[in-house]
């Protein structure tokens, strides 16, 4: 058949459909087709290339099979992407009626080199059905996103491109074609029938066709074959001319989230800050270069497909700061990747100045090889603004790894730039003089116990080191006197149910989450390793933490380091299982009409958002939640070491933290919940600004009033 | 421009200071550069980074100094000397008198000193070396600038402020609000161990003055609380302000 072809039949039996039945030259096609793929092989060379262009190292290679299920689940279930129902069902659509009816047009190819597989029979009907279904699916999908991004225009789609418009056209166009020839044919097929039952498979297998065959039927059969032919070839051209635009455009998101799916970091949600191995001898700290990253930094910023879930709900950007993590951090990133690494790939043997100059030819642009990553790229006020709260990474469906970044250019800019906002660098000296941000003298680090009265209910492990949990409070326990209180209502909770606990007084420091979270890698690893010294002299196997922060650190953070594994628990863990097994029993119901402040520490990063409900439940309040709430919770503005810097509003800009009281106030509360220190003091200072009398409590401090 | 500081290891400010034997106990207390020499040191290196030359720290004190020392090395200075002083309780006199003399060997173009110690708060150091050097002398300086062989000073004074100029060389000292002293960086750490530090003994001289004895502030006391019907409480309050606070009533 080299010249000539197959005409449509009008029926066959069993029922199945010829392959470029009424294509002259049909083969040709499996000949052009070696040009997309050879441009796609090309262009993955090319991508490959850019990121070995990294000079940072990590490995994500290890527990393969759990990557293969990662890799199965995310893309095939679109579990992440569908956790914005609407843009994602339409994009789980898109993805799977793209998906099968490639996977239909490869059946067809093989089809014609190796006559196998036979799609024929009831076979080719369920097969036809579903990738009919959802190839139409994705047409409707495709609408709807256009209408979201085009019409509904939400914020989080604010940079918008033509490309994202010209993407959506070309693979609305791909579908469209093949309906259109689908329903030419079947309008042929229908023409030629003597009997309509002859054909009616059809309807079933190609539900969709068959309703676009009926514009057609009433066009005489020659121009049903000329527009055809005419319109596959077009269609043919518009999938491959997509194909080649793959590597180039957003497209190439095709393959970078499936990398990312399989190369994820497999870690806890709160252990994602890697310590810098061998600190004392290290000669580089941080990234201060776009090279200094890794492979996998460069993946992601190739990853980031713009949906802007994470700008959505990031406590920076919402409050008009300079962090927005899609457009300042990843693209602003992934702009100089593509601008810098031709310079690097080319400057291998010679300078890469020397190679700019070469390449360059407009000679009045700021040369690539001369912009600083910290500070005309990225900008240290868009590094500084992240607070951590995680919310960036919990919602990117590509498992784009944020705040990593964001700390391994801080580690630059504290430890090697030396370059930080002072109220930093006064936290580090009193960290380092005094082991806690507030500086207190260390040697008061056990008063507060006397001051509180509670003195004789914890064991100092230095005096007797036999009790159920060491209770690690942190330094807001023992020197913010708000946080004193929530100490004190913790230990009583705890001695009600009869549990021993230990407390390390004046032997505790900081947990490091503080400094390392500020970059300040080499003080936080000092504190770390004197608090893992301390436990194990004791013998200390079981810990209790009240901040969620110390939580983290010691729970995700500290098996980072030799000796660093204990059993780690935040008390609301313990005290939920103590109400439900009865030993806590609150006395009487407080009927208070309350709202709950999801810390991000306990919440995001550690996924502890029913325990503290159940509490609040025990204590027979009338629970309201806010709009953002659990995984969209809204940080309160201090973690990332926050806590210890001035935010600098712009103008006609609210804080953080007073935009979270007003979201919290919007509930009409009597009484706002906090689990953090923290957020206790941000939304305290939140609520002091605002007349009505609302009180701001820790989860312990509600439970023990229902207590008494 | 040559630029010597001078620094002084005193006790870190939030220290819990416990006496044993009439004595301050070390034991468990950490020790730091005096924040108003941190002040000095930082200036010196803001000057050197601004004009070029040279910053040596001279610190006189026990082995532990070596640390203050390496602090400010971390920060940017060039150099240092430690002057090994085992007695802690050298009188200022003493302590001018060796840092004077190893002043003089460096014969540094401007000296820069905090203005006051955050231990022993005397003054006195600074203004003896200035004496004992017969050099020009500012004190409390809030903004130092140099120019052509000289350096103009705003000082704090009561109330307001006075400029004045001083040739060099010359001995200022320090208030805090003339800088922020930087927070030394891993770069900074790593090269302070490779800058060197001169070993040397201190002059033999005899203190003038010496410490009798150390006493720390009486402890708070617990406050009053007085229970009771208005009539009797009040009765008691005024009782109390009479007898134990010992109110001068006048009539």
């Amino acid at each position: 058949m080299l010249f000539g072809f197959i005409p449509i039949d009008v029926w066959s039996e069993p029922p199945m459909r010829v392959v470029g039945a009424n294509i002259p030259y049909e083969w040709l096609i499996y000949l052009i087709a070696v040009i997309p793929v050879a441009v796609l092989l090309y262009g993955l060379y090319q991508k490959v290339r850019v990121y070995m262009a990294a000079n940072g190292k990590v490995n994500r290679l290890d527990n393969i099979g759990t990557r293969i299920l990662s890799w199965f689940t995310y893309t095939f279930a679109q579990a992440k992407v569908i956790k914005n129902p609407l843009a994602g069902w339409m994009h789980f659509f898109l993805f799977w009626g793209f998906l099968l009816l490639f996977l239909a047009a490869g059946i067809d190819a093989m089809h014609h080199f190796i006559n196998w597989p036979h799609l024929e029979g009831n076979f080719y009907i369920g097969f036809s059905f579903v990738v009919d279904t959802i190839g139409f699916l994705g047409m409707v999908g495709l609408i709807v996103l256009g209408i979201i991004r085009y019409v509904q225009k939400p914020d989080r789609l604010n940079d918008t491109k033509s490309s994202d418009g010209w993407i959506l056209l070309a693979l609305f166009a791909i579908l469209f074609t093949g309906f259109i020839i689908e329903g030419l044919r079947i309008a042929a097929q229908i023409k030629m029938a003597t009997q309509m039952e002859l054909i009616a498979y059809e309807r079933i297998a190609s539900p969709f066709g068959w309703l676009f065959a009926q514009m057609f039927v009433g066009a005489t059969m020659d121009s049903i074959l000329i527009w055809h032919r005419i319109l596959w070839w077009v269609h043919m051209a518009l999938a491959f001319g997509t194909v080649v635009a793959i590597p180039f455009t957003k497209l190439w998101h095709i393959a970078t989230s499936m990398a990312n799916y399989f190369l994820r970091d497999l870690g806890p949600k709160g252990a994602y800050i890697k310590p810098i191995e061998n600190i004392e001898e290290a000669e580089t700290f941080g990234v201060e270069n776009l090279e200094d990253f890794t492979w996998k930094d460069f993946l992601d910023f190739d990853a980031c497909i713009r949906c802007g879930r994470c700008q959505d709900n990031c406590p920076a950007y919402l409050t008009g700061k300079h962090l927005n993590p899609k457009i300042t951090l990843i693209q602003a990133l992934k702009k100089h990747m593509d601008e810098k690494v031709p310079y690097l790939l080319a400057a291998r043997g010679q300078s890469a100045v020397e190679a700019e100059m070469a390449m360059t030819e407009d000679e009045e642009a700021k040369p690539v090889m001369e912009q600083s990553l910290l500070y005309d790229v990225v900008t240290t006020d868009v590094i500084w603004d992240c607070t951590n709260c995680r919310a960036c990474m919990e919602h990117c469906p590509m498992f784009i790894e944020h705040i990593p970044k964001i700390i391994e250019m801080r580690r630059n800019l504290v430890m090697w730039q030396g370059d930080m906002p002072s109220e930093a660098q006064m936290t580090f000296t009193n960290l380092e003089r005094n082991y806690n941000p507030w500086g207190v003298g260390w040697a008061n680090r056990a008063d507060w116990l006397n001051e509180r009265g509670v003195a004789d209910k914890v064991k100092i492990a230095s005096e007797d080191s036999d009790f159920d949990y060491l209770l690690f409070g942190g330094c807001a326990m023992a020197f913010d006197d708000r946080y004193k209180r929530v100490g004190e209502a913790v230990i009583k909770l705890f001695d009600q149910a009869g549990i021993t606990l230990g407390y390390l007084g004046t032997e505790e420091q900081h947990c490091g989450d503080t400094a390392r979270r500020l970059g300040n890698e080499y003080l936080a690893q000092t504190l770390i390793t004197a608090n893992i010294e301390t436990f194990n002299n004791y013998g200390v196997k079981k810990i209790v933490t009240t901040c969620p922060h110390c939580y983290n650190a010691l729970k995700n953070e500290y098996p980072q380091f030799e000796g660093g594994q204990f059993e780690v628990y935040h008390y609301t863990e313990l005290i939920a299982q103590l109400i439900a097994e009865g030993k806590i029993k609150p006395q009487k119901a407080l009927g208070i009409r309350l709202t709950y402040h999801d810390s991000c520490m306990l919440g995001r990063h550690n996924d502890i958002y029913q325990q503290p409900r159940d509490i609040l439940a025990a204590t027979g309040s009338n629970l309201v939640e806010m709009e953002r709430n659990r995984d969209k919770g809204f940080c309160c503005g201090a973690g990332g070491g926050r806590m210890w810097l001035e935010e600098h509003a712009a103008e006609g800009y609210k804080r953080i933290n007073d935009t979270r009281t007003e979201q919290a106030l919007a509930t009409n509360p009597e009484c706002i919940i906090t689990n953090c220190p923290f957020c206790l003091t941000m939304l305290d200072d939140g609520v002091k600004g605002v007349e009505a009398p609302v009180k701001v409590l820790d989860i312990a401090e509600l439970l023990a009033q229902s207590m008494n | 421009m040559k630029i010597a500081v001078c620094v002084k290891q005193t006790f870190d400010t939030e220290a819990k200071i416990v006496l044993k034997d009439g004595k301050i106990s070390g034991d468990g207390i950490n020790l730091i550069i005096n924040p108003y020499d941190e002040v000095a040191v930082e200036e010196a290196i803001r000057i050197k980074e601004k004009q070029g030359g040279e910053v040596v720290v001279v610190c006189a004190g026990g082995d532990r100094a070596t640390e203050a020392i390496r602090q400010a090395l971390a920060m940017g200075a060039d150099r240092g000397v430690h002057i090994k002083v085992n007695d802690p309780d050298v009188d200022e006199y003493a302590r001018a008198v060796m840092l004077a003399e190893v002043l003089k060997e460096q014969g540094a173009d401007l000296i820069l000193c905090g203005h006051v110690a955050a231990d022993d708060g005397s003054s006195q150091v600074p203004t003896r070396v200035a004496e004992i050097l017969g050099l020009p002398h500012a004190n409390v300086v809030t903004k130092l600038e140099l120019g052509d062989g000289k350096a103009v000073c705003t000082r704090e004074v009561d109330g307001g402020m006075e400029v004045m100029e001083v040739a060099l060389p010359a001995v200022i000292t320090c208030q805090v609000s003339l800088n922020e002293p930087r927070y030394p960086s891993m770069k900074g750490i790593m090269q302070a161990k490779k800058k060197p530090i001169a070993n040397v003994d201190a002059v033999a001289v005899e203190s003038k003055a010496k410490i009798i004895e150390l006493a720390l502030p009486a402890a708070k006391q617990a406050g009053k609380k007085i229970e009771g019907e208005p009539e009797d409480t009040g009765k008691q309050l005024a009782e109390w302000l009479l007898n134990e606070v010992k109110v001068e009533v006048k009539q």
